[in-house]
């Protein structure tokens, strides 16, 4: 009897050893797979446990923290909705919530000691609190500017690169989020899309502030000096109005850009390939130049300088930005698509931030600032981390000569033409007005870019409100009281300008050839790719 | 002869006490930050409890029976200390309950082995033990109840007090089963008449065998009580084995168990379910495999290390402080922790064999042997069902699951195994 009774234990001392394989199996092997399942109830307990950290504007207004009903995250300025973003475990996050949520959920806050600790004792971790560039008073006025219409304003400090206000409508609160979520889904005015930076628009004249940069910067247009601007352009059989300025009949390239000339714009795209200067007179010897030579020298500087100022380009920011295109097929542009693109119509669509950093790199002496949000992040432990560096640059577009022309020209829109409506009494202002075409039967966007004052400038705005029609009339006035407003906040009377710094983005032009240059040598630069 | 004063037990039963010291006092430290001023007597009063049981059976086995089996005590005094640890972590207003009853287990304990004359007197009553355990059975099938709502009715009693029946069925059974086998192991060993091509066991053979696989099917129909019918089948098979060394007994109760299980399976809904959801989980996570799902998870999120005690999220798991004790453990005390309850329980019935094979030839033997049948099956049955090894089914994790009746007739089996340890070392 002993034997099987031996046996009996042994096959018993078998199953014990099964059973301590199998949870090898499941405590080991399986473990990573066990933990992803969804009804894992562990991610969202320990997320819970987490002290998050708040989001503050740059002057310490909490823009979001855990004030709600037990504990819940709580946000206090609904226009800053697509900025400060929201956190959900049911909706996921957004915005600065989710761009920092390493930070904000404690996993990167304070040093690794701290971390370690928190390890070892369990110690839920304590989040880090997060300050923007953003102005939570400037934001307010920004979304009353913009009042119903759906649409964005972005306005920045060219000097240093700092958003100061970014606010796209419409917005909502996200305090509600959970109780609204169905119908803002499936809303059509597309509440949950963050316009200001994933916005995409076709830009209209505003887009003449690029085609006029290259012309000037390539020396491929007068200065001085007017030409008779009457008729009408055709084109390959399209037609482009002479409409803009009808009181007007002698202009100079100035007063185009000021009154919006398309016939000039178109001329001027056309005709960036050479001869210089562009002969823009009604009674220029035929055929033009791009009849006669084709258009593959225009359309690549043309390129060349809409991906100088960030078309095609990947924005490096806080925040995913959408990014703008010229053309679906720019190396096969027609001359009809050419002429359309260069005065801001074609298949060109843009960001508002894009376009508030065309103004910022025209106010910033040709060096487009890089963008940002996220000033300070400040550790539970005292640790302060600046994730950027005031004044960095994405690139020197265009030498700073041109930017001063351009400056120029956007004074005089200001102070003699469309843009009248941006003036501020005591301040000089240089804008430029867009009203753009989004299809037949369909009232335009209406457009303004600008900023001020143009001789110091502090503050840089786009606007857009969208089938509100013309520019003058709507976005320019909404535009000028954010900049008004602007300039009497705190981070616009800083009177140094904060220290520049390398650009960001490494370019071909700094490389060797300098922003004018392009002409003389002929030589292009492949613009480095992003993303 | 320090033998006498059995000092290797009493070293190894610091042991235990010190584990549960140590679990305690985190546990205080994880809920208050703070290790609770002594004077808070009530946090401590469980480990008290348990040292001052752990001792006072530990002194009557010095005083009455110094050479019974010095690791049977430590090792279900380890299993206890896990046990009343993870019930204060699950379930902290039933620590008490569970150190009571671990006072009643000890009293058990020492009772069966005080209150018995002798070991052979329990053969003598066989047929009276066997009669009493059908006849538990048979009135739980009637009077059942089901006090806490679990769905099935299980329990027997009212008024507040219930016990399962199914609970001291198995301690019946092993004990009826060792008598009967012994008594008639050459006449069962012998060859039964042959009907043709056919070769048919004696009837002593058969007789109880349809009985058992009546009364477990029963509880399998009746009760939906799937791990008992397993649970007792498989003791029968086990000691038949033991007596007789007889494969061929062994392969027919468990073609036959496995016919019974079948027509189960086609005939009752609960059962298909049980299947379903042991092969497949993941479908049903969120409904009706919920539990064993919920387990797994929590195995998984232990890892190695474990979470640590208090850190772990058990609380998902629906039933944990009695059906899926092993998955807290496993969560908070990583696999290591699990690996060494698993260890534990080999050991304890390591030992339980050991006992066996150094009794005196028949009822001694299997009778330790069919105990250490008992403790070590059921405890793989649930650990097995939940580790996905072999279907769930609702058992005690023995020693460490909250409950009363589980204890009691647990620590009554311990009694009775170190009865026969001290018995054989007297008579040797």
């Amino acid at each position: 009897m002993d034997k099987s009774i031996s046996r009996l234990a042994g096959a018993l001392l078998l199953g014990f050893l099964v059973v301590a394989g199998a949870l090898g199996y499941w405590q080991v092997v399986q473990a990573d797979a066990l933990l992803a399942r969804s009804n894992n109830p562990r991610p969202a307990e320990e997320e819970a446990r987490v002290v998050r950290g708040r989001i503050l504007d740059r002057n310490g207004a909490v823009l979001a923290d855990n004030g709600g009903p037990n504990g819940a995250r709580r946000y206090t300025l609904p226009a800053l909705l697509h900025v400060v973003g929201y956190h959900s475990p049911r909706f996921g996050s957004t915005g600065i919530e989710d761009a920092y949520d390493a930070y904000l959920g404690g996993r990167r806050a304070g040093s690794a000691l701290t971390q370690l600790g928190n390890e070892l004792l369990h110690r839920p971790p304590l989040g880090a609190d997060v300050t923007l560039t953003i102005d939570a008073e400037l934001s307010r006025v920004a979304a009353q500017a913009l009042g119903n219409s759906s649409g964005a304003i972005v306005a920045l400090d060219p000097r240093s690169g700092e958003v100061l206000a970014m606010v796209s409508a419409p917005y909502f609160d996200a305090n509600q989020l959970a109780d609204r979520w169905d119908a803002l889904r499936d809303d059509p005015s597309a509440p949950l899309v963050p316009r200001a930076t994933e916005g995409l628009y076709t830009p209209g004249s505003v887009f003449k502030i690029v085609t006029a940069s290259a012309a000037v910067d390539l020396g491929a247009v007068q200065l001085q000096g007017a030409h008779d601007c009457t008729t009408d352009l055709v084109v390959d059989g399209f037609r482009i109005e002479q409409k803009n300025h009808p009181q007007l009949h002698r202009v100079s390239f100035p007063e185009d850009f000021a009154w919006s000339d398309n016939v000039t714009f178109a001329k001027t795209g056309l005709g960036l390939g050479g001869p210089y200067p562009i002969d823009f007179d009604d009674a220029a010897p035929r055929p033009y130049p791009w009849e006669r030579d084709g258009i593959a020298a225009s359309l690549q500087r043309f390129l060349d300088y809409a991906h100088r100022f960030g078309f095609g380009e990947q924005i490096p920011f806080d925040l995913p930005v959408a990014t703008s295109q010229i053309s679906s097929h720019e190396r096969q542009m027609s001359r009809v698509e050419l002429a359309n693109t260069a005065f801001g119509q074609g298949e060109l669509e843009t960001t508002p931030l894009l376009m508030a950093l065309v103004g910022a790199t025209v106010a910033n002496q040709g060096a487009m600032p890089a963008p940002y949000l996220a000033a300070e992040i400040r550790s539970p432990d005292g640790t302060v981390q600046q994730p950027h560096h005031p004044g960095g640059r994405l690139r020197q577009v265009v030498r700073p000569e041109t930017a001063a022309a351009l400056t120029s020209f956007m004074v005089l829109s200001v102070d003699e033409a469309y843009a009248r409506p941006a003036q501020i009494p005591g301040v000089k202002v240089g804008g430029k007005t867009g009203t753009a075409e989004v299809g037949p039967g369909r009232t335009p966007h209406s457009w303004f870019v600008g900023f001020a004052p143009a001789d110091n400038p502090r503050i840089a705005v786009a606007a857009i409100m969208e089938n509100r029609g013309s520019g003058t009339d709507v976005a320019t006035p909404a535009a000028r009281q954010v900049m008004q407003a602007a300039l009497t906040r705190p981070a616009a009377n800083r009177e140094s300008p904060p220290p520049a710094s390398a650009t960001t983005w490494a370019v071909g032009n700094s490389a060797g050839i300098a922003p004018g240059e392009l002409s003389a040598s002929g030589a292009y630069c492949p613009l480095p790719r992003h993303g | 002869m320090l033998a006498r004063f059995r000092l290797a037990e009493l070293g190894l039963l610091a042991f235990p006490v010190a584990f549960l010291g140590v679990g305690l006092a985190l546990l205080a430290l994880v809920e208050q930050g703070a290790v609770a001023s002594p004077a808070e007597l009530r946090a401590w009063g469980p480990l008290l409890l348990f040292a001052g049981l752990m001792l006072a059976v530990h002194f009557a086995l010095v005083a009455r029976w110094p050479a019974a089996d010095q690791l049977v005590l430590p090792l279900v005094a380890a299993l206890s200390a896990v046990g009343l640890l993870m019930v204060t972590r699950l379930e902290p207003s039933l620590a008490w309950r569970q150190g009571l009853w671990l006072a009643v287990g000890s009293a058990a304990l020492l009772g069966t082995m005080f209150l018995l004359p002798r070991v052979d007197w329990l053969a003598r009553y066989k047929y009276t033990w066997a009669a009493l355990g059908c006849g538990l059975v048979l009135t739980t099938f009637v009077f059942g109840v089901d006090p806490n709502g679990s769905g099935d009715r299980l329990w027997l009693g009212a008024r507040g007090v219930y016990f399962q029946p199914s609970e001291v069925f198995k301690v019946l059974l092993v004990v009826f089963l060792a008598s009967y086998l012994a008594e008639r192991r050459e006449v069962l060993a012998l060859v039964g008449r042959r009907i043709g091509p056919v070769r048919l066991p004696p009837p002593p053979y058969w007789l109880p065998l349809a009985v058992i696989w009546l009364l477990s099917l029963g509880l399998l129909v009746i009760q939906r009580d799937l791990g008992a019918a397993m649970l007792i089948f498989g003791i029968f098979l086990g000691m038949l084995y033991a007596a007789t060394a007889r494969v061929d007994y062994v392969a027919g109760g468990l073609l036959l168990f496995a016919l019974g299980a079948a027509f189960a399976y086609e005939a009752f809904a609960h059962v298909r379910d049980r299947v379903a959801i042991w092969l497949d989980p993941w479908p049903q996570a969120q409904d009706r495999a919920y539990q064993l799902v919920q387990g797994l998870i929590a195995l998984g999120a232990g890892g190695v290390l474990g979470a640590g005690l208090g850190f772990g999220y058990p609380e998902y798991i629906p039933a944990v402080h009695t059906d899926f004790v092993i998955a807290a453990v496993g969560e908070e005390l990583g696999l290591l922790g699990s690996l060494a309850v698993v260890a534990l329980y080999l050991l304890l019935v390591y030992r339980g064999f050991r006992i066996a094979l150094r009794a005196p030839e028949g009822f001694h033997q299997l009778l330790a042997a069919g105990l250490s049948t008992v403790l070590g099956l059921q405890a793989l049955i649930i650990l097995g069902g939940s580790t996905r090894v072999i279907p769930l089914t609702g058992i005690t994790l023995p020693f460490i699951s909250y409950g009363g009746s589980s204890l009691l007739v647990n620590y009554a089996m311990v009694g009775l195994l170190l009865r026969i340890s001290a018995e054989t070392a007297r008579s040797a």
